[in-house]
């Protein structure tokens, strides 16, 4: 791809690169289970089981036949979209994950859109007043929020919003059907939490980002030609910054739904993190198997959206 | 208001002065090194000395003396149990510390084996950068979630979990680096002089690839050891009654309101070694292109 190649054609070859990603992730996912030191289905049938019991178990998940069998098993029913079932919720874990979805991702939609905005215009700021005393306090604010852990800010935050002040409610979650303003109050605090360490992610790439940019000819340029500030910062900088944040969203979205998993603990909201963590102190195995394939493949998805729009945004990547 | 322009370019000339002085005598005039090092060393110190500094066992239980609030006696008070949270913490150090520090170094090694091999051998570059992409589409607290809970909770457990959760940031650095770098000229006059690829891969490519990775791997040291105590905080990690910082706090949610002393002080420990990991990567960062940054 030496001169410009199509867009359709770099479109096609990430399609196709995305492929043995899928297939990959779904022999990881599959040989999860062989990580378990011993036998998985006493492991999973738990130690006072009966024999009967953890055969049962065995041939449930059919961990009775031979391992290529039992990966072909794997790869075929993923193929139909059977990510196979829970043994303590009586429920497919599609199912499980489709039902517990709506409160994950209000809480990783909702604090993106609070990390988006005040991220960008915090880098912005520090970039352009760089060395002064607006850089430095934005970077110590943002440097804390890489630094602090988040579960445990989540918890001060209970105690002082929550339980001194009365302003949100310490736990639970209202589904949007309950209306606007209840469902914002139940997510609003855990969100925000969650947007502090990408806030700061955030904000510090967004300043070396804006200060590469700043540095560039096209810049002095624009500032020789009598172009005002706000002309040569506002469109010419951020705009080419821009491109980074595209790029960022993919990452943020991550750290989003990673975040979740343990704020949802703190907040008791009925997510996917929460129920993977139920999952796994109850040895349900196969429900942590099929949830992290769930989320695998979405990524995969996100990641390719992202690498398209990056194309699409930015003609120099077409150029390699 | 700084005008931008000049100051780059004073930057630049400074980087370009002659390097009288050594990159360590720098970094010593670069306050958030010096802020960064002092920190991460005292942390370090009570972690290596906690006998020395406190001779309570961290598990030895008193009932009699539950819930105290920070005194002369108890200096971070004590726990539910009558457990010194000083005590509790020091060896909590221990804990975080080993394992971020563990996590780092192998998920650093791997890192940078797996990208030379990458940029070198383009036939298996495909492959395994396939295969990062893989564990890349997990957010990587799940993935490391998902590991930690199949082996079993156990220290190792976690620190398996979280290098390979870590793993593809470094692999992708190193390769990146080791692109650029293999089209040296003095990489390719190494290889028309006769030079085996394994002499050009570590006599010539990973030195010159180490400076960013090592940038990298602070991060990550502070990654995971927030990791570490987000996965003991939800009982996946480090299992009491061995101490970390993250479970001190998981057992002392419980009584917030009434006993703060006990989820607070693990807290700010997490936080001060994740601030002085953090400011370390940058300074090192800013070393290795000033270009770029400014804390100075």
């Amino acid at each position: 791809m030496r001169k410009e190649a199509g867009l359709t054609r770099i479109v096609a070859f990430k399609l196709l690169q995305a492929v043995p990603v899928i297939l990959i992730i779904s022999v990881l996912a599959f040989l999860l289970l062989s990580l378990l030191p011993g036998d998985p289905a006493t492991i999973i049938a738990g130690e006072q089981a009966s024999p009967a019991a953890i055969e049962q178990v065995r041939k449930q998940l059919g961990l009775d036949r031979s391992f290529i069998e039992q990966l072909t098993i794997w790869i075929f029913n993923l193929a139909r979209g059977n990510f196979g079932s829970s043994l303590i919720l009586n429920q497919t874990v599609l199912s499980a994950v489709g039902e517990r979805l709506p409160v994950t991702l209000s809480l990783a939609l909702l604090s993106i859109s609070f990390t988006i905005p005040v991220g960008v215009f915090l880098g912005s700021l520090a970039a352009y007043f760089r060395r002064s005393w607006i850089d430095t306090v934005v970077m110590t604010v943002a440097l804390l929020g890489v630094s602090l852990p988040a579960f445990w800010i989540a918890i001060l935050g209970v105690i002082l919003f929550s339980v001194q002040l009365g302003w949100v409610p310490s736990s639970g979650y209202a589904p949007l059907s309950q209306g606007f303003g209840p469902w914002f109050a139940s997510i609003a605090l855990p969100a925000l939490i969650l947007s502090l360490f990408q806030i700061g992610f955030l904000a510090r790439m967004t300043r070396s980002a804006m200060l590469d940019v700043l540095g560039q000819d096209y810049i002095r340029t624009a500032r020789a030609k009598g172009l005002g500030e706000w002309h040569t910062v506002g469109k010419h900088a951020l705009r080419n910054a821009l491109i980074l944040i595209i790029t960022a969203t993919g990452i943020l979205l991550s750290a989003a739904i990673g975040g979740s998993v343990i704020i949802e603990q703190v907040f008791a909201l009925p997510g996917i993190g929460r129920m993977v963590v139920q999952a796994i102190m109850a040895r349900d195995y196969p429900l942590v198997q099929g949830t992290m394939l769930i989320l695998g493949f979405t990524f995969v998805m996100i990641n390719l959206i992202v690498d398209i729009l990056y194309t699409l945004a930015d003609p120099r990547v077409r150029h390699d | 208001m700084t005008d931008v322009g000049i100051t780059s370019l004073a930057v630049n000339a400074v980087a370009a002065a002659p390097r009288r002085h050594g990159t360590f005598r720098r970094l010593l005039r670069h306050r958030s090194f010096v802020i960064g090092f002092t920190i991460i060393l005292l942390l370090t110190l009570a972690a290596v000395l906690a006998p020395l500094i406190s001779s309570i066992d961290p598990t030895a239980m008193k009932v009699r003396f539950r819930f105290r609030p920070p005194s002369a006696a108890f200096w971070f008070g004590t726990d539910q149990f009558g457990r010194d949270v000083f005590t509790r913490v020091l060896y909590g150090a221990r804990i975080s510390l080993f394992v971020g520090f563990a996590v780092s170094v192998i998920s650093g090694i791997c890192g940078a084996l797996l990208g030379v091999i990458a940029a070198q051998f383009r036939r298996l570059d495909g492959p395994i950068m396939r295969l990062m992409d893989a564990l890349m589409s997990f957010p990587a607290i799940l993935l490391a979630l998902g590991i930690a809970a199949a082996l079993g909770p156990r220290v190792s457990s976690v620190i398996i979990a979280l290098t390979v959760a870590y793993i593809p940031a470094g692999v992708r650095i190193v390769r990146a680096a080791a692109l650029t770098v293999r089209e040296m000229d003095y990489v390719q006059a190494a290889k028309v002089s006769g030079a085996s690829s394994l002499r050009i891969i570590f006599r010539h490519i990973l030195p010159n690839c180490l400076s960013p990775l090592l940038v990298h791997l602070t991060f990550i040291f502070a990654y995971a050891m927030l990791a570490e105590a987000a996965l003991s905080f939800i009982g996946v990690g480090i299992q009491p009654p061995i101490a970390s910082w993250g479970n001190i706090i998981a057992e002392g949610r419980d009584y917030a309101t009434q006993a703060w002393w006990v989820m607070l002080f693990p807290g700010i420990a997490i936080s001060l070694a994740a601030l002085s990991l953090n400011l370390l990567g940058d300074a090192l960062g800013d070393m290795l292109d000033p270009r770029l940054k400014g804390g100075e």
